[in-house]
């Protein structure tokens, strides 16, 4: 599987648009946590971001509450605009927002053990997300194009495969089973959150080329969720850096690679390793400094 | 009921298991009591009704089972939704009726109908009506009336035990809610498909686990309510200490288990059974043997070391999985790494767990002790009086031998509901203790 260019996209109509987004929890005899403080975000049909942070600067919160699943209570979601393929997605009920998750916005968590059910073989689970939303799928068809999906995402002896349970694939391959499973549903929106952190570093870079084939072949947008600046390079084509809970730098991914404008992306880039680079010590973010 | 936190998989043929140790149970029988080889295959006289009481103890122990597996599984998964709260609540709700001892239960319900609410005795044993009148309808709505008591009462332990395994066991699942939602998967179906795919396995087991000790429950049951089953037989020969009815009984009742247990057997389990012995010996009927063994000569000399031993090896190989399951997390191979000595690695890593696992499966085990004695007490009445003082106290209601004693108690049942009510509380805090004591893999 070659690693491809990214794609540029086709139109300028964006399929995401967030304006002040803040996302705060609800805490028992505390103040309510900012999670989110006002984050503008738009994401063109095709288009690829990358949202890079450390642990806890709201990345993860910011892309589950695109198809609203924070819990709420204790999340508190608001924003002026927040729409999705047309949708407006805070003033959805559970009953419509059932029906975008899916089918308009998919997601590919970082560990695949706790997203596929281990009782349950690989066919059961991608049938039942395409008898959710994929109704042009007849019943006598499903395992076709179960295989196809399977074939496209890298599966060897795919066929074999459909009747086989999660502890009988690898965790490379359960990834892989993970992201047929979001893309056999044709969504508009990928939302990988950090689908790479659990593998080891040989199956990161077969699924990063896998994401960024599929993307090109399926004219699809992608948020990629990461705290890795090193994997990104060749997949997305815009970056924004969160930091505290806000986006304090975005940009083309070349752009913010090569030229980074704010301290914490400085002191981010600062931190990831490089081969040959001769280094006395690991570096790491003076927050002193950023404060 | 079932002394271990969590179950030991049974071994890949349990119904066959059961059969062979209940036939081996009656051969040690006969041989214990020295009966001549050449009349071990005499059945007794009665033994012709025999398939017919089998046939609806098997009838009430399939409804009772049902009927607990049922509920069990509707509060389990309804109280999910309400948080760790609450299910820590309705957990400790399942345990208390889990351990509420069986022959109080009975005798109660009994008091309470006819005593209490003035209910007639034929309405607890329905009466054959004259052949012209009896339409398959009336037959069977006689059937399922005279079905229905014993069976309630059953389900009330089992219910208990089936709540509480519902809740722990969904702690051993895959919390897939979250990823589900994000498939648009509905709540209907990540709760019935998804969530209880995973628990059904666990369940099984559960199940088989019950299907061993439920027969036992049953023989308290069937002899209070005059059931005309395979529990009223075995309460008889116990009680009349009738060495081949208790070895016919044990026969009988190794089939009727194994016939229960092979239904859960059928589904598929996806958790490999256990190849280990100890599960194969720990997965039999002890209780039932030990109420039988106890009453024969020379065991019946130490009647509560029979009932101890029996209670000890049941829960034997689930302890013994418990505890394979913390040390695997435990840093031994690290410290021989170091060079650390065998003495000094026990010492340091290994002595105060187990300390800790062996008080928390004593306390379970004198926790089903005490429920075991009520059911031997119940069975064999003078039993009560080789208790010591404080025990005798509690156990003496429970002891109903005589037909003043049974007046007595269905005038008024409150020492009775009293002293099932203390026993349920100390076995109650003797299981909480235990769980509290017993070391987890983290």
């Amino acid at each position: 599987m070659s690693l491809m260019p990214a794609a540029t996209p086709k139109n300028d109509a964006p399929l995401l648009r967030i304006r002040d987004l803040k996302i705060e929890f609800r805490r028992h005899d505390a103040e309510p946590m900012q999670a989110v403080r006002g984050i503008d975000l738009e994401l063109k049909q095709g288009e690829c971001i990358a949202l890079v942070g450390e642990s806890g600067s709201g990345k993860s919160a910011t892309a589950l509450s695109f198809a609203r699943l924070l819990p709420e209570p204790p999340a508190r979601i608001t924003a002026t605009e927040m729409s999705l393929a047309g949708h407006d997605i805070l003033t959805m009920n559970e009953s419509q927002l059932r029906r975008i998750r899916g089918k308009e916005i998919a997601y590919i968590f970082q560990e695949p053990t706790t997203s596929l059910n281990p009782v349950l073989t690989i066919r059961t689970q991608i049938a039942e997300a395409l008898a959710l939303h994929r109704p042009d799928v007849s019943k006598a068809g499903r395992d076709d194009e179960i295989v196809k999906w399977l074939d496209k995402v890298g599966i060897v002896d795919s066929k074999k495969r459909l009747h086989a349970y999660p502890h009988e694939l690898s965790g490379g391959m359960q990834q892989r089973v993970m992201i047929a499973m979001a893309l056999c549903m044709r969504p508009k929106l990928l939302i990988a959150d950090e689908p790479t952190t659990a593998l080891d570093v040989t199956i990161q870079k077969q699924i990063m080329d896998l994401l960024a084939e599929l993307r090109r072949d399926l004219d699809m947008s992608i948020i990629l969720i990461t705290h890795n600046l090193g994997i990104i390079r060749s997949v997305v084509d815009r970056v924004a850096v969160m930091f505290r809970g806000q986006i304090v730098e975005t940009g083309p991914v070349e752009q913010i690679l090569r030229n980074p404008q704010h301290a914490y992306t400085k002191a981010l880039l600062a931190c990831v390793p490089r081969m040959g680079a001769k280094q006395d010590r690991l570096t790491t973010i003076d927050y002193a400094a950023l404060a | 009921m079932t002394n271990a936190p969590n179950l030991s998989q049974p071994p890949r043929w349990l119904p066959l298991h059961v059969l062979c140790g209940g036939l081996l149970a009656a051969v040690g029988v006969l041989a214990l009591s020295k009966q001549p080889v050449e009349t071990w295959l005499v059945l007794p006289s009665t033994a012709t009704e025999m398939a017919t009481r089998c046939g609806f103890s098997l009838g009430v122990l399939i409804l009772a089972l049902l009927l607990a597996l049922s509920l069990g599984l509707a509060v389990g998964l309804l109280t999910r939704r309400l948080g760790r709260g609450a299910e820590t609540f309705v957990a400790l709700l399942g345990r208390v009726l889990a351990c509420l001892p069986v022959v109080a239960l009975a005798w109660g319900f009994v008091s309470l109908w006819i005593g209490h609410y003035g209910g007639p005795v034929e309405t607890l044993m329905p009466t054959e009506l004259p052949v012209a009148e009896n339409v398959w309808q009336i037959t069977l709505a006689r059937w399922l009336w005279e079905f229905l008591a014993p069976a309630l009462l059953l389900a009330v332990p089992l219910t208990g035990e089936f709540i509480q395994c519902v809740i722990s066991d969904a702690k051993a699942t895959v919390d897939l809610d979250f990823a589900l939602r994000a498939r648009g998967v509905p709540a209907s179906e990540r709760l019935w498909w998804h969530h209880l795919t995973q628990l059904l396995p666990l369940l099984r087991t559960r199940m088989q686990a019950l299907c061993l000790v439920a027969p036992v429950y049953l023989i308290v049951i069937e002899d209070v309510l005059r059931f005309m089953g395979w529990g009223g037989w075995m309460a008889q020969s116990i009680r009349a200490v009738d060495v081949k009815g208790i070895a016919f009984g044990f026969a009988t009742g190794g089939l009727l288990m194994a016939l229960l247990c092979g239904g859960p057997h059928l589904l598929r389990a996806r958790l490999r059974p256990s190849a280990n012995r100890l599960t194969a010996f720990a997965w039999q009927p002890w209780q039932l043997w030990g109420l039988g063994l106890m009453t024969l000569p020379p065991l019946s000399s130490s009647p509560w070391l029979v009932l101890w031993f029996a209670v000890l090896f049941s829960g034997s190989s689930a302890r013994h999985e418990a505890w394979m399951s913390v040390e695997k997390q435990l840093p031994l191979d690290p410290a021989r790494s170091f060079g650390v000595s065998e003495t000094s690695i026990w010492l340091r890593h290994l002595a105060l767990l187990q300390c800790r696992m062996f008080v928390a499966w004593i306390s379970a085990v004198f926790a089903q002790i005490l429920l075991w004695i009520a059911v031997a007490c119940a069975l064999q009445p003078a039993l009560w009086q080789e208790l010591g003082a404080p025990l005798a106290r509690w156990f003496r209601p429970l002891a109903i031998g005589s037909s003043q004693d049974a007046a007595r108690t269905l005038a008024d049942p409150s020492a009775l509901l009293e002293a099932g009510g203390v026993i349920a509380l100390g076995a109650l805090c003797l299981i909480q203790l235990s769980r509290i004591i017993q070391p987890r893999p983290s």
